[in-house]
């Protein structure tokens, strides 16, 4: 038997995708007017923070003192922080260390989560045994204990945040990784593969895989509204990202002062806004791509 | 039944305090600085800063270091702060009863509320109420708690003067001191995502029981709409949230964390904030033996809650 016909025979029985067609899910997902929404504000966002340089109007990092706790006006958009700084600018390249950490996170969290899952569930025995047990203990740690600690030890750059949340968040894509590949491994496709002479390891990656992509992907999306959501509060708590480098959720540390809170709402409404709608946003599109890859709910 | 299903989870919990303590144990070594650069004065020799490393047994290998801080946590003593010099088990146990208090009251609300709408959204799925019920779902899991916290401050301390901005009771009052006004704002804080994730869960959860063949035997039967609800259904949907209450642990108290900074609630979340920014070591270590004992206790009542409602495991 030449390698080709091994090549077409392996792929023949293919995977339950469970997805559909791509244009089944894009059609799903247009339909849906919060995913529309959520999707429409991230792009916003994102283009926003991207082009934050040519955007803002003052640098987000010039200390003006004469100007501090100003109001809106003056050319200020939003007006200036305790320390004279241009709030809307500030907002703008804030958004790149949420967004970059975000993102960045969910990304260690796959590499580490992925192959982790897929190797428990596909071997079993005593490597699922030390796999599923690391998981518990990680799930098991209040994550913004550990991410203080860790935080407290590691410095606190956009790097050190990323590598950190993606080392403590990897444990929900292991375990649905996992779970996945648990009850594909004796599916007849897998079979059909075996019998043909293919690897473990093609077989995990040609074959098994694939079937959890929807399921990733939809993840992963609630996941940098997580990671969005956790940046915030460590760099509220003054442990996250540290000024002078702004952040959405350092930005809010100043409202802490009843002062600020109570009578400069300019300092903290814009931050605090932005962030919630960030999170609901890529929730609402998390939703709805869940909706379009999962066939029995596409329809509702 | 009942005492495998025990043993099973402490065959997980002892492991998974261990391994708090030992990651955290080589996260505190790994920082920068030696916490003897604060301890000793910066003028005094290095003679006095190795009899004060002797003392602290900061010379001996991590791995020794590290058996000989689990042998005295066994025996209840936890060291001592670097911040106050008092027994670190102390300064916790201090502070641990307002943590549980805001905890466990965020606990309950988020799940007395959080099971109330997701049945109400169950009953006319697709509904008005259902539809509000999926807002409010989306926003519980979008809005950090401590967002929510200053919104609440701003509005009902600040603007309406109706409830206290922070602490845990009035200076100076008599009696609890309005703890109870004083816990309000912090709770809801720190129950909102709890909340959505129950509502949530609940609701489908009651989608999914209200399609079986013995609701319809009972509906059939001629019990009223509220006695099938709540004795034949309910009962179904909610026994596998006690396992979702057990999970959900840790980020409770990890809420708590930020929710205690933003309230000035004097609890374990606030030392843990307060003990990082001082490298306060010892202190953070204790606090997460703690916090995982915490977990991994709470685990194990919900397994047990588990065992006993579900009638198919306990019998088995």
């Amino acid at each position: 038997m030449s390698s080709s016909t091994i090549e077409t025979a392996t792929s023949v029985p293919s995977a339950p995708r469970g997805t559909g067609s791509r244009s089944a899910v894009l059609r799903s997902i247009v339909r849906n007017p919060t995913a529309v929404f959520g999707a429409v504000v991230v792009l916003v966002i994102v283009l926003a923070t991207v082009f934050a340089g040519p955007i803002a109007p003052f640098s987000p990092e010039t200390i003006n003192l004469n100007l501090a706790h100003s109001a809106p006006g003056h050319g200020h958009l939003l007006g200036t922080d305790p320390q004279g700084r241009d709030v809307f600018s500030r907002l703008l390249f804030a958004g790149r260390a949420s967004l970059v950490i975000g993102i960045g996170a969910v990304l260690v969290s796959l590499v580490i989560g992925i192959p982790l899952g897929a190797l428990a569930g596909f071997f079993g025995g005593w490597l699922d045994a030390i796999i599923s047990r690391v998981t518990d203990v990680v799930l098991s740690f209040p994550i913004i204990v550990l991410a203080v600690v860790a935080g407290a030890v590691l410095g606190t750059g956009v790097w050190s945040l990323i590598l950190l949340l993606g080392c403590i968040l990897w444990t929900t894509i292991c375990r649905l990784v996992r779970s996945i590949v648990i009850t594909q491994r004796e599916a007849d496709y897998v079979m059909a593969a075996r019998s043909l002479g293919a690897s473990d390891l093609r077989i995990i990656v040609r074959h098994i895989l694939p079937s959890t992509f929807g399921v990733i992907i939809v993840n992963a999306v609630f996941g940098v509204a997580n990671v969005i959501l956790i940046e915030a509060s460590l760099s509220f708590l003054g442990l996250g990202v540290r000024p002078p480098t702004p952040s959405w959720g350092n930005m809010l540390t100043d409202a802490q002062s009843l002062g600020v809170l109570a009578s400069q709402p300019w300092i903290w409404v814009p931050p605090a806004a932005i962030i919630l709608l960030t999170i609901v946003s890529i929730n609402f599109l998390g939703d709805g791509l869940q909706k379009a890859l999962d066939p029995r709910l596409r329809n509702r | 039944m009942l005492w495998r299903q025990i043993l099973r989870r402490l065959a997980i919990g002892v492991p998974v305090v261990l391994g708090a303590t030992i990651l955290n144990f080589i996260l505190v070594n790994a920082a920068p600085g030696s916490p003897l650069n604060s301890l000793v004065d910066p003028e005094a020799g290095p003679a006095v800063r190795k009899q004060m490393a002797e003392r602290l047994g900061l010379d001996r290998p991590l791995p020794v270091q590290y058996g000989s801080w689990l042998w005295n946590a066994l025996h209840g003593n936890l060291g001592f702060s670097y911040e106050n010099n008092r027994p670190v088990l102390d300064n916790i146990l201090e502070r641990l009863p307002a943590t549980l208090l805001l905890a466990g009251t965020a606990m309950v609300l988020a799940y007395l509320v959080g099971i109330a709408i997701g049945v109400v959204a169950a009953l006319r799925p697709y509904g008005r109420i259902d539809a509000a019920s999926s807002v409010v779902g989306v926003l519980g899991i979008s809005i950090p708690s401590f967002i929510l916290g200053l919104l609440l401050i701003y509005v009902f301390a600040l603007k309406l003067h109706i409830l206290p901005a922070g602490g845990m009771q009035t200076l100076g009052a008599t009696g609890n001191g309005g703890l109870l006004q004083h816990l309000v704002l912090p709770v809801v804080s720190l129950a909102i995502f709890d909340l959505a994730i129950v509502t949530r869960y609940t609701r489908a959860s009651m989608l999914e029981v209200l399609t079986e063949d013995f609701i319809r035997t009972a509906n059939g039967k001629g019990l009223s709409a509220l006695r099938v609800v709540v004795r034949h259904a309910l009962r179904n949907a909610l026994t596998p949230l006690v396992t979702l209450a057990g999970l959900s642990l840790p980020s409770l108290f990890g809420g708590a964390v930020v929710v205690e900074v933003v309230f000035q609630w004097p609890g374990m979340g606030q030392l843990a904030v307060n003990s990082v920014l001082a490298r306060d070591y010892p202190t953070l270590l204790g606090l997460s033996l703690v916090f995982s004992v915490l977990v991994v206790v709470g685990n194990l009542i919900a397994d047990i809650c588990y065992t006993l409602l579900n009638p198919k495991v306990r019998d088995e």
